[in-house]
């Protein structure tokens, strides 16, 4: 998946991606080979689940702004 | 028509003044006074009194009775005080009461009663009765549980509130949410609506389809109302705006709560919450957890890629140690091995050899043993041929006595060989002898 798409998904697709793949490492299958790269992938959707909970975005901002009487 | 001027000349008429005052005498009357009565309001308006009309409605909504009521300010006062202790809400238009009246007849503006007393408790048996009602119809046709099956995301950060526009409960719920110190993000909207008088319903309604034109852009609906806990609640025991509250295509918070109890949109909100503090604080935890089990699968991630590159490195580290020296005790191994065979091959070999030997003499024995043996019955049996053959040689038979006759090199066995004259050889044991036959006799000629 690319940055921008990443960039898109929702916190509930996010932190669903985000359980799954802990739980893959935790997992006795999950060999050395795929660490690497689940670990930078859980890495990039922590980033953006804690982003998304904690800055303002400010297009939704503005959307929801707009809309308020 | 005599009669009739009679009457106008005899009859004096009083005022109507005096004949009023004959109605004020019968409206003192003690039966129709502190009488306790049950009737509907309408039309009531607070000025320094409080003004209404009590009227009774047949089972088709008809008024079949109808009087003007009044409660005196100060009285007013203190019962509709009362009243909203009980009911959780004020004296108003609309409501089943029951009231202590007096009829009170003023010769200037006629006849009404004088409220001095209201049980509440009617009033909240009947608003009981009503909301039970509605529940049940609710229930009845699913719209309790239809709110609460739509999925509220995670952490719902996009909310539209439904408030009245500078209601206190409105900015305690905004200055919580914005002011929370785990510095999780909301984003509000305001739909303003009535939130309470006649206007509840319709104002809550047109602000819920206003939110669903945007619902793209939104988490959940937040209906709160604010304040103290005396306010007018009874607009929300209402079947319409709960059914549409139920098919919000949102789910909806409900914080609109009362110390008393609930309201029948509580039973048909997706999550019910007391006060608009509490739902800001629902959503906050919300949040919170949220942000907690990032943290979990924080520590989840590193300590597991950890762990898994310390035992990798420790699983290396053992192969590096254990190849040189299991090599090494392959090597002695083997080294042992053909030590071994090297003792074992000389001692086997000298072992089957000897077994061999064994074998091979232990034969030896037999054969020649069976070999002695069947030589010795044969040596018996040509012995015992000889002897036969010594006893029927013609030699033998000779030396018994017995002769023999041949002709012409060929024995004679029978006289039909032979006739008379022929010349006969007859062997015996010491010698022959010559002779000529004179006769032939045959045994078959008997």
């Amino acid at each position: 998946m690319s940055k921008e798409e990443t960039k898109d998904l929702t916190y509930a697709q996010a932190s669903g991606e985000l359980e799954q793949i802990v739980q893959k490492m935790q997992s006795p299958e999950c060999g050395i080979d795929e660490l690497s790269e689940l670990t930078k992938r859980a890495k990039e959707l922590l980033e953006l689940c804690r982003k998304k909970l904690t800055a303002t975005d400010e297009e939704v901002k503005k959307i929801l702004d707009s809309m308020s009487d | 028509m005599s009669t009739q001027q009679d009457l106008f000349q005899t009859v004096e008429p009083i005022s109507l003044l005096d004949f009023n005052s004959r109605i004020k005498a019968l409206v003192n009357s003690p039966t129709v006074q502190n009488c306790w009565i049950k009737a509907e309001t309408s039309d009531v308006q607070v000025r320094t009194h409080c003004y209404m009309e009590l009227v009774q409605k047949n089972d088709r909504g008809d008024i079949v009775a109808r009087i003007g009521a009044i409660i005196w300010g100060n009285v007013f006062q203190a019962l509709n005080a009362k009243f909203e202790a009980v009911t959780g809400q004020k004296i108003a238009t609309g409501l089943s009461v029951m009231v202590r009246v007096s009829a009170s007849f003023n010769e200037k503006f006629g006849l009404k009663v004088v409220v001095s007393d209201i049980n509440p408790e009617f009033t909240l048996g009947d608003m009981i009765r009503q909301r039970l009602e509605i529940i049940r119809k609710l229930e009845a046709e699913g719209l309790t549980e239809l709110n609460r099956q739509i999925e509220m995301v995670p952490v719902p950060q996009r909310i539209a509130v439904i408030s009245a526009t500078g209601a206190a409960g409105y900015g305690d719920f905004t200055n919580q949410l914005n002011g929370n110190q785990y510095g999780v993000k909301f984003y509000t909207a305001l739909f303003s609506a009535s939130m309470q008088g006649a206007n509840t319903v319709p104002s809550v309604m047109a602000a819920l389809d206003r939110i669903e034109t945007h619902s793209e852009h939104l988490d959940c609906v937040v209906i709160i109302r604010g304040g103290g806990s005396t306010s007018d609640l009874n607009s929300f025991d209402n079947y319409e705006l709960a059914a549409r509250v139920a098919r919000c295509a949102l789910p909806v918070i409900v914080g609109i709560g009362h110390e008393r109890d609930e309201t029948v949109l509580d039973y048909v909100a997706g999550v019910r919450v007391k006060t608009p503090t509490a739902a800001a604080e629902y959503l906050i935890n919300r949040g919170v957890a949220a942000l907690a089990r990032l943290g979990e699968l924080t520590t989840a991630v590193t300590t597991t890629a950890k762990d898994m590159v310390a035992r990798a490195t420790e699983q290396l580290k053992y192969y590096g140690d254990f190849i040189p020296l299991s090599a090494k005790r392959v090597i002695e191994t083997s080294r042992l091995s053909i030590d071994n065979a090297a003792t074992a091959i000389p001692l086997c070999v000298k072992g089957r050899i000897e077994a061999e030997s064994l074998r091979l003499s232990h034969c030896r024995d037999i054969v020649r043993v069976s070999a002695q043996q069947r030589l010795s019955n044969e040596q018996t049996r040509l012995q015992s041929w000889a002897d036969k053959l010594e006893i029927l040689s013609p030699r033998n038979i000779l030396n018994r006595g017995f002769a023999l006759a041949m002709r012409n090199g060929e024995f004679v066995t029978d006289p039909s060989q032979i006739k008379a004259g022929d010349n006969v050889t007859i062997h015996l044991k010491a010698g022959k002898v010559r002779t000529t036959v004179n006769e032939v006799i045959s045994n078959n000629t008997k």
